[in-house]
């Protein structure tokens, strides 16, 4: 922020959509849930309040309104007429890997997923991963074998 | 005309007067046509194009009294339809319309036109394009709805005998009106005709019933059959009712529609009331939907909303897959683009079954309508959820 003359400027300062930020949050609301058919459907949009989001992914909402969600408050921090039952809130920039963290289940059915890591080259994984993930996810792997 | 202007009249007056209307109605008339009272009605009724050949052959012959055929109870249908609009206005509120199969055929819309702002400008000479909104042909079945209603003719001689101030025939035909309204407004607001699997009425498509029609909680939910067309759901989290609805109407109208009716159960009513409470000048605007029904009417940025109760368990509670919640619907419609479909007539018809025509000694009546519902365009329009109360 500069002040001269008392004008305040704000340059380069507007909140960039998805960008990381304290003010913005991603919110998971239905996400990984199946439909009444059984179906999970990524696309689906549907609105939360007012915001609109699809396949239970909600961006940039206000981190007070998610935190209203939460609590099942209302605008004005009283308890609300109704409320919903949030998953997850993550930063603005949050990804598939990081809502899958958040609520500790993949979109891939089990079988599907077994199949994949079975037939995927080692090599394919280190480069997905990256050295260190890979690294990380290996050591990971052995502490949970020690335990059995 | 005659019939309408009858019944605008009727429900000018309030259930009691319409019951003491019934009452007399019902004993101060023959039960048989001696009067010829339904001459005129059947007159009109055989020369409609909908009544096939058969069965207006069938509405003669019970005009004699002789052949043992039903009678058709003209006579008491504008003063029933009354009772059961004063149980059930949204019915009364919502367009009616023929009907043009034994299941109604209609084009839904799913996307008004997809082509780009500003498509249609060209030049002076240009080429001009051809578009068409995205349609799903959807049918809505035409459920029929029939209640009997009756009772011995030992019991009425004794009850009139006895001196007791009432007329069980008439007892037992409002009841069977309030019966219907319930079962009609039960099924165009949670019906469910057209998908069986994963279906209950815990579930979003309701409980299934090959006989009924779908309505506004699986239609309007995008799920079963409906999973493309692009009605609007909204959760609630923060908001109050009041910008749920003004919310909801705005994403219809961003569609292309114009939401212009809300239902709701009592208790959502009783939540949004509740909440406008201190708001009651801004509030109490009433809008009159049908002679003798005043409603309320709340404002979004485009129009207004009248706010339909709809009392007892017919909107119904359900549980939401997004968190297990159980939570009931309100619905916003555009009104101009629903329609209840009929077969044979747009109300309710009601057929006296001649005494002992079957050896029991009863005086019996059959009330029945057969309807259907057509959302055209659901995108115009969408529901809330609700956690329920």
């Amino acid at each position: 922020m500069a002040t001269r003359n008392d004008i305040q400027t704000f340059p380069g300062t507007a909140e960039q959509p998805n960008a990381s930020s304290d003010l913005y949050v991603t919110v998971l609301f239905g996400y990984n849930k199946p439909d009444v058919d059984g179906r999970i459907n990524l696309n689906k949009k549907s609105y939360l309040d007012e915001f609109e989001g699809r396949g239970g992914v909600f961006r940039n909402i206000p981190r007070e309104r998610a935190e209203q969600w939460a609590k099942g408050l209302d605008k004005k921090g009283k308890p609300a007429i109704s409320r919903v039952f949030i998953q997850a809130i993550l930063p603005n920039n949050a990804e598939e890997a990081d809502f899958i963290g958040a609520i500790g289940k993949s979109n891939i059915p089990q079988e599907k997923f077994a199949a994949y890591i079975k037939a995927s080259d080692t090599q394919f994984i280190i480069d997905t991963l990256g050295q260190e993930g890979a690294i990380e996810l290996a050591s990971r792997l052995s502490k949970e074998l020690a335990k059995k | 005309m005659r019939r309408q202007k009858q019944i605008d009249e009727l429900l000018k007056l309030t259930p009691q007067q319409l019951d003491r209307r019934l009452n007399w109605q019902m004993n101060t008339q023959e039960v048989r046509d001696d009067h010829d009272i339904s001459r005129k009605s059947l007159n009109e009724m055989i020369h409609a194009p909908y009544i096939p050949p058969s069965l207006q052959k069938g509405i003669l012959d019970s005009t004699s009294g002789t052949t043992g055929n039903v009678l058709i109870r003209q006579d008491l249908e504008p003063t029933l339809y009354a009772l059961f609009v004063k149980v059930f206005p949204a019915f009364e509120r919502l367009a009616k319309g023929p009907a043009n199969g034994l299941v109604h055929a209609f084009n839904q819309i799913t996307t008004p036109d997809s082509a780009a702002l500003g498509s249609t400008i060209i030049t002076e000479l240009g080429t001009v394009n051809y578009v068409a909104s995205t349609y799903v042909r959807q049918t809505a079945p035409i459920a029929v709805f029939a209640t009997g209603r009756g009772l011995s003719i030992k019991e009425l001689a004794a009850v009139q005998q006895g001196g007791a101030p009432y007329d069980p025939q008439k007892t037992e035909l409002t009841n069977g009106m309030i019966k219907l309204a319930t079962d009609v407004q039960y099924t165009i607001m949670q019906g469910n005709a057209s998908t069986s699997s994963g279906a209950g009425s815990t579930t979003e498509l309701g409980a299934y019933n090959a006989n009924a029609f779908d309505g506004f909680r699986s239609v309007l939910g995008s799920v079963g059959t409906y999973t493309t067309n692009s009605a609007n759901q909204l959760d609630i989290g923060s908001l109050n009712i009041l910008e749920t609805l003004q919310s909801l109407a705005t994403k219809g109208a961003n569609n292309g529609g114009n939401p212009d009716l809300a239902f709701m159960s009592m208790n959502s009513k009783q939540a949004l009331d509740s909440e406008q409470q201190g708001n009651q000048r801004y509030n109490d605007d009433k809008n009159e939907i049908t002679p003798g029904v005043r409603v309320n009417q709340v404002a979004w940025v485009n129009g207004n909303l009248q706010v339909i109760p709809v009392p007892g368990s017919s909107i119904g509670t359900y549980t939401r897959t997004s968190d297990s919640a159980t939570v009931e619907d309100m619905y916003v419609i555009d009104s101009s683009t629903v329609t209840v479909r009929w077969l044979y007539s747009e109300a309710f018809t009601v057929l006296q079954i001649p005494s002992g025509v079957d050896g029991a000694l009863s005086n019996r009546f059959i009330v029945f309508g057969m309807f259907g519902l057509e959302v055209a365009a659901p995108l115009f329009g969408g529901k809330a959820r609700r956690l329920a109360s």
